[in-house]
């Protein structure tokens, strides 16, 4: 192998590490400012109530109390996470395709064999995550209030498991059965 | 580089993470019992000086197993390169998972309760304020950013490192 070669084989790898690397600080930052933007999207609600006056020891009066009361909003922190995983799926995919490449057009090195690997397991992170995301959105949506917005209900449940599972349809198949074709020169 | 700096190279590349480790865990104690706390920054420390080491036995096993695939004769080079990569993930992982635990307890330290008057006016929950803490930013959130970036890309160094090709 000449050095030219090995130098291309190299930079790919090491770039395909890379795009891994930055795919996973962004999934980390957006995942903090979706937990930064709940603090102004809450599920709940605290409203001023009183005691009942029944249930009120005789000769006291009855006290105040902020009373919990579930009310769901559309909360963007649902979009943020989905966007993190979006964010980490494409770096993976991205990283994937430039490992692809150097195992097509270059000599196996332990570089390029790391690189693969890494590229593999992200897309991996990356679908499990996603199933994660799936799953833990439908469980949430069980415990709903009885009378519940229908706009709120559909945002907030039915389209982003709809996107979620879109998501992991486009990364399977893109990581795993339509492979972008290498030149054969 | 001569047979015998490629057997000191490969003993460096097994020793410093061990060294490493050790000093990371006894300065951490040293400092626990000094100050009875551990703060951030400290963390910050155990983890680079964690990271440095690990770095440092990637590098030269690295060379060693470099010269290894070039002239032969040191058959323990590929073993403390996998052990270094393996060491490599491990300290990625820990450091990821702590930045993150770290990053979501600031941010709850920047929501400001009301303060208990001692009236008898009720709690309310819900009735927080979001403001910006300086002292929170720049002791506990500040932290946690400089280690997802460090365990991020120090782990690309650390996998390069041990992929050296032979000169």
């Amino acid at each position: 192998m000449s050095n030219q070669t090995e130098l291309s084989a190299r930079k790919l790898s090491v770039t395909s590490l890379f795009l891994i690397a930055i795919g996973a600080t962004s999934w980390w930052a957006i995942t903090i400012l979706a937990n930064y933007s709940d603090f102004f999207y809450d599920d709940y609600r605290y409203e001023l109530a009183t005691s009942d006056e029944s249930m009120t020891p005789k000769g006291e009066e009855p006290y105040q109390y902020y009373e919990r009361i579930y009310e769901p909003v559309v909360s963007p922190s649902t979009y943020l996470i989905l966007t993190g995983i979006l964010v980490f799926a494409m770096t993976a995919l991205w990283a994937r395709q430039i490992t692809n490449r150097t195992n097509a057009e270059f000599e196996s090195t332990r570089l390029s064999k790391t690189a693969s690997i890494w590229s593999f397991i992200a897309v991996i992170l990356a679908l499990v995550m996603g199933v994660i995301f799936g799953f833990a959105t439908f469980v949430e949506s069980l415990s709903r209030p009885e009378e519940i917005d229908i706009g709120v209900r559909l945002l907030s449940t039915y389209v982003p498991i709809l996107l979620t599972a879109g998501l992991l349809l486009f990364v399977v198949l893109r990581a795993f059965v339509i492979k972008p074709e290498v030149k054969d020169d | 580089m001569t047979e015998q700096k490629a057997k000191n190279a490969l003993a460096v590349g097994f020793a410093s993470p061990i060294i490493g480790a050790a000093l990371g865990v006894l300065m951490g104690l040293a400092i626990f019992d000094l100050f009875n706390a551990f703060e951030e920054w400290t963390t910050v420390v155990l983890i680079a000086l964690l990271g440095f080491s690990i770095w440092l036995g990637a590098t030269k096993s690295g060379d060693a197993l470099s010269y290894d695939n070039q002239h032969g004769g040191l058959p323990g080079a590929k073993g403390a390169a996998n052990l270094n990569s393996v060491l490599a993930i491990v300290w990625m992982i820990v450091s990821f998972v702590t930045s993150l635990g770290i990053a979501l307890s600031a941010l709850q330290n920047f929501r400001d309760y009301p303060v208990n008057t001692g009236t008898d006016e009720p709690y309310n929950p819900g009735g927080f304020e979001v403001t910006f803490d300086s002292s929170v930013f720049f002791g506990e959130f500040l932290p946690a950013v400089v280690i997802v970036a460090m365990s991020m890309f120090g782990f690309v160094f650390m996998l390069v490192a041990t992929s050296k090709v032979a000169k």
